[in-house]
């Protein structure tokens, strides 16, 4: 496929790409672009090539790995996390039927406690109006 | 808290992010498997933003204990826990050169002593030096840009990480980085009196064609 079918930034991206997954190679950019690229293409390429390398993978001790891991492990964040927390991490399901579940008891509570009140008003509207008939 | 029955039941080493994330809220061992999973990679974003191992160590802890400290609060909203991770680490690097009001060069030859070591020593000595100017250049790019570099180069994540990672899409990721090597190739033109020497020591030849690559990627 000629570079001109792709724009400059797809070949570019492909290009790293290739780099970091270690496929790149001079035939696999002939493949997939042709022999033919614009010098100032090439010139980007090879500035790629050159962050990768300038880039390499270091390593962490194994003493600091292995410390902080237990220095985390070791942590005591139980008292940071409240009910509400720890709801937000139940599945979904069980968040919607918990909350069906809180919702029923909270309306059963508020009508039982409501009751005599409600009883009182509806008997005095009742009396209320067979006074006035 | 999670019994030890539970925990025994849990194979954490088959378990995705999402399920230890859930598990992590009151299981240090689902903690310690993230952990596991991310330490090097977080230490060698932070490594390359801040150039010594000592500061890099430091801001890995301070990672890892506030992603601990909040992990009740991560929800995975189209982030994923490893993109939430190094979204944490940007925040505390940007905080750390804050704090220093300095960027700090990357001593190369803490790591590319080992590779340059089969070189012959003029050879040796060349290649660190060019390999310091490019770092030193990258160095001073705006945040995002060295933030896609390393995350491309270093950490070797793919396009649709990075975007979750820096909250921008897939082709505006591509945009930004051939902006990026456009504006680090017109960098190491400017930096220097010797800039033509320097682009023939790093292979690369000279060429006003930049302005006109940038004003198309501009329109796009």
């Amino acid at each position: 496929m000629s570079l001109f079918n792709r724009p400059v930034r797809e070949l570019l991206m492909a290009h790293a790409e290739a780099l970091v997954t270690g496929a790149f190679s001079r035939d696999w950019l002939a493949t997939h672009y042709g022999d033919q690229l614009p010098d100032q293409v090439e010139e980007l390429l090879e500035l790629a090539e050159r962050i990768n390398q300038a880039l390499p993978e270091v390593s962490p001790s194994e003493d600091f790995v292995a410390n902080l891991r237990y220095q985390l492990c070791e942590a005591d964040i139980s008292g940071a996390f409240t009910l509400l927390d720890r709801v937000r991490h139940l599945p979904p399901r069980t968040q919607i039927a918990a909350g069906i579940g809180v919702g029923g008891v909270a309306s059963v509570v508020v009508l039982y406690a409501s009751r005599r009140p409600l009883l009182d008003f509806l008997g005095n509207w009742r009396s209320r109006r067979t006074e006035v008939a | 808290m999670t019994g030890v029955n539970d925990q025994l039941a849990r194979d954490y080493m088959n378990a995705e992010d999402a399920q230890l994330v859930v598990w992590a809220v009151d299981d240090s061992a689902a903690f310690g498997e993230l952990y596991t999973r991310y330490v090097r990679k977080i230490y060698n974003y932070v490594y390359y933003r801040t150039g010594n191992h000592q500061d890099a160590e430091d801001l890995t802890s301070r990672v890892f204990f506030r992603a601990l400290g909040h992990i009740h609060r991560y929800t995975d909203r189209g982030v994923p826990f490893s993109a939430w991770l190094y979204r944490i680490a940007h925040n505390l690097v940007a905080n750390w050169h804050r704090d220093r009001g300095r960027r700090t060069m990357v001593p190369l030859d803490d790591y590319l002593a080992s590779d340059m070591s089969s070189a012959a020593p003029e050879t040796a000595a060349e290649n660190l030096e060019e390999a310091d100017r490019l770092l030193e250049s990258i160095q001073q790019l705006p945040e995002d840009r060295q933030q896609l570099l390393l995350l491309k180069f270093v950490e070797r994540l793919s396009n649709a990480e990075i975007g979750a990672i820096m909250n921008r899409t897939e082709g505006a990721i591509k945009s930004l980085y051939h902006r990026t090597l456009l504006v680090l190739r017109s960098n190491l033109e400017q930096d220097g009196d010797s800039s033509q020497d320097r682009w023939r020591r790093l292979g690369l030849g000279r060429s006003n064609w930049h302005d006109d690559q940038e004003d198309q990627v501009n329109q796009e």
